[in-house]
């Protein structure tokens, strides 16, 4: 019984690990946009989770980036309207089956900066 | 003394000829020792697990385990599934590991209780073995995945939608391992992180010997029936001996396709038995006794020549292709010495008691 008990634990343990491991390492695709509604800055630039190299950005383009598990940072930066530095930093989640797009330009607007769609399976024809 | 002298030489004649093989190769090659030397640290850090895999079925008298293909498989559908999922860095690798020890395990089983049918001819089996499990594994990851198995990566599955592309790129744990700790010694870099869970499974083996599983499968190695008669349950330790190597196997494969960076789906693990037994025997191993310093040694004798024979060949013959042919011949041809070495000191060996017991019978007879 003990026996059992034990082996049981073990793989309960490694279970949990593995889930633990398929959380955090899990890859999520993230699309960034730099496109406003009144005013889109010529060039936004930004940084996800302090990665070294800073990402620029276009107006009107859009761009993929990759992020490893759920907690994550973007920091951007710009050029408003009057010619003054923006510079805002934001946390997002990243969880499964979540499609992520982060608009830059609108970055300071609380809720529409980042939107979250559900990804729907694609049905076999 | 001189009996001392011509033992070591018979027992390490492969070793010794490779030494001087290379030893005349290396200035011929005109590579230089530096590149060399980096070279050796790589090989040592991405083969050393897999070949260190092959030590315990040898202690438990089942000679050269071919059938690590079987674990080298494991670990390639653990690295096919996270690579489904996109678990990237040391968690994918971690998980990689996690998915391949129960199909490892299974698969050891299997394999395991084949070779105790039979017994005496575990190598040629384990490498009809490896064959024949190539064929379920290629099942399965050309038919079964995308159509059995979902599969949602679109970068690794063929266009038909179905089955696993013949190339993965493994650019997401690619050195994973080797970049966690690095250390820089002059112009060479050392993969610390990787050395380290070498070393660790080198302790292993130390002492795992010292167990009283090991000590079981010594006594097996040694006589089958003797240890029978002593009441070790032979046919399930030579098992656990076989699942051991197995599972090591597909951690090995994994090591070694995280360094690579790349990893062919249909063929990474069909050289892996041959190159891993070939390494080992080159060290001096033979299938009845293994070490390892033979391990570390044969890997650094076996991909020196590696390195060296293809340019060697280019300097002196003017075609690289001649010094990898000679390479290849080396290796395969090495590994047929050994097993005719092997067979050879059996039937001495065999002789010698034969010679024995006739003498005690007639010394017994004589009273």
């Amino acid at each position: 019984m003990k026996t059992i008990l034990a082996r049981g634990g073990v793989i309960v343990a490694v279970l949990i690990l593995a889930v633990f491991l398929f959380i955090s390492g899990k890859e999520h695709a993230v699309f960034i946009t730099n496109k406003g509604e009144s005013y889109t800055p010529k060039k936004a630039y930004y940084i996800i989770d302090g990665r070294e190299k800073e990402v620029r950005i276009k107006k009107k383009k859009k761009k993929r980036e990759y992020v490893k598990g759920t907690n994550h940072t973007i920091e951007v930066r710009f050029k408003d309207i009057d010619g003054n530095e923006i510079k805002v930093s934001r946390k997002f989640e990243a969880k499964l089956g979540e499609k992520i797009s982060i608009n830059v330009a609108l970055i300071e607007d609380e809720k529409r900066w980042i939107t979250k769609e559900k990804i729907e399976k694609e049905k076999k024809k | 003394m001189e009996n001392k002298g011509k033992k070591f030489l018979i027992n390490n004649v492969v070793p010794i000829v490779i030494l001087i093989l290379i030893v005349a190769a290396i200035p011929i090659s005109g590579l230089s020792n530096g590149y060399l030397i980096q070279e050796m640290i790589t090989r040592l850090s991405r083969n050393s697990f897999l070949v260190l895999s092959l030590i315990i079925p040898v202690v438990a008298g089942m000679g050269l385990n071919f059938g690590i293909v079987l674990g080298a498989m494991a670990g390639q559908i653990g690295l096919i599934f996270i690579t489904d999922w996109r678990i990237v860095g040391m968690e994918g690798i971690l998980l990689a590991v996690i998915i391949s020890i129960p199909i490892s395990i299974m698969l050891g089983v299997l394999g395991g209780y084949i070779l105790n049918k039979a017994k005496g001819r575990e190598m040629i089996t384990s490498i009809i073995m490896g064959f024949f499990i190539n064929g379920v594994y290629q099942l399965v990851v050309l038919y079964g995945m995308g159509n059995i198995i979902p599969m949602t990566n679109k970068k690794i599955i063929l266009s038909r939608g179905y089955g696993i592309r013949n190339a993965i790129d493994l650019k997401a744990i690619r050195q994973v391992f080797d970049r966690f700790i690095v250390l820089k010694v002059g112009q060479f870099t050392i993969p610390v992180f990787t050395i380290l869970i070498i070393g660790v499974l080198c302790l292993f083996i130390v002492w795992f010997r010292k167990t009283k599983l090991g000590q079981d499968m010594r006594a097996i190695g040694q006589d089958m029936e003797i240890a029978k008669s002593s009441g070790i349950a032979v046919e399930k330790t030579r098992i656990l001996s076989i699942v051991i190597s197995t599972v090591l196997a597909s951690i090995g494969q994994i090591i070694f396709l995280q360094n690579i960076g790349t990893m062919n789906t249909y063929n990474s693990h069909e050289q892996i038995g041959m190159f891993s037994i070939a390494a080992i025997l080159i060290g001096g191993a033979t299938a009845a006794k293994a070490s390892i310093p033979n391990a570390l040694g044969g890997i650094i004798l076996f991909h020196l020549m590696f390195i060296i024979s293809p340019r060697a060949g280019k300097e002196l013959i003017g075609s690289a292709q001649i010094g990898e042919f000679f390479r290849v011949f080396i290796s395969y041809g090495i590994i047929a010495l050994a097993l005719v070495l092997h067979q050879w000191r059996r039937e001495q060996e065999n002789k010698a008691e034969r010679k024995k017991l006739m003498e005690m019978q007639l010394s017994g007879g004589d009273k």
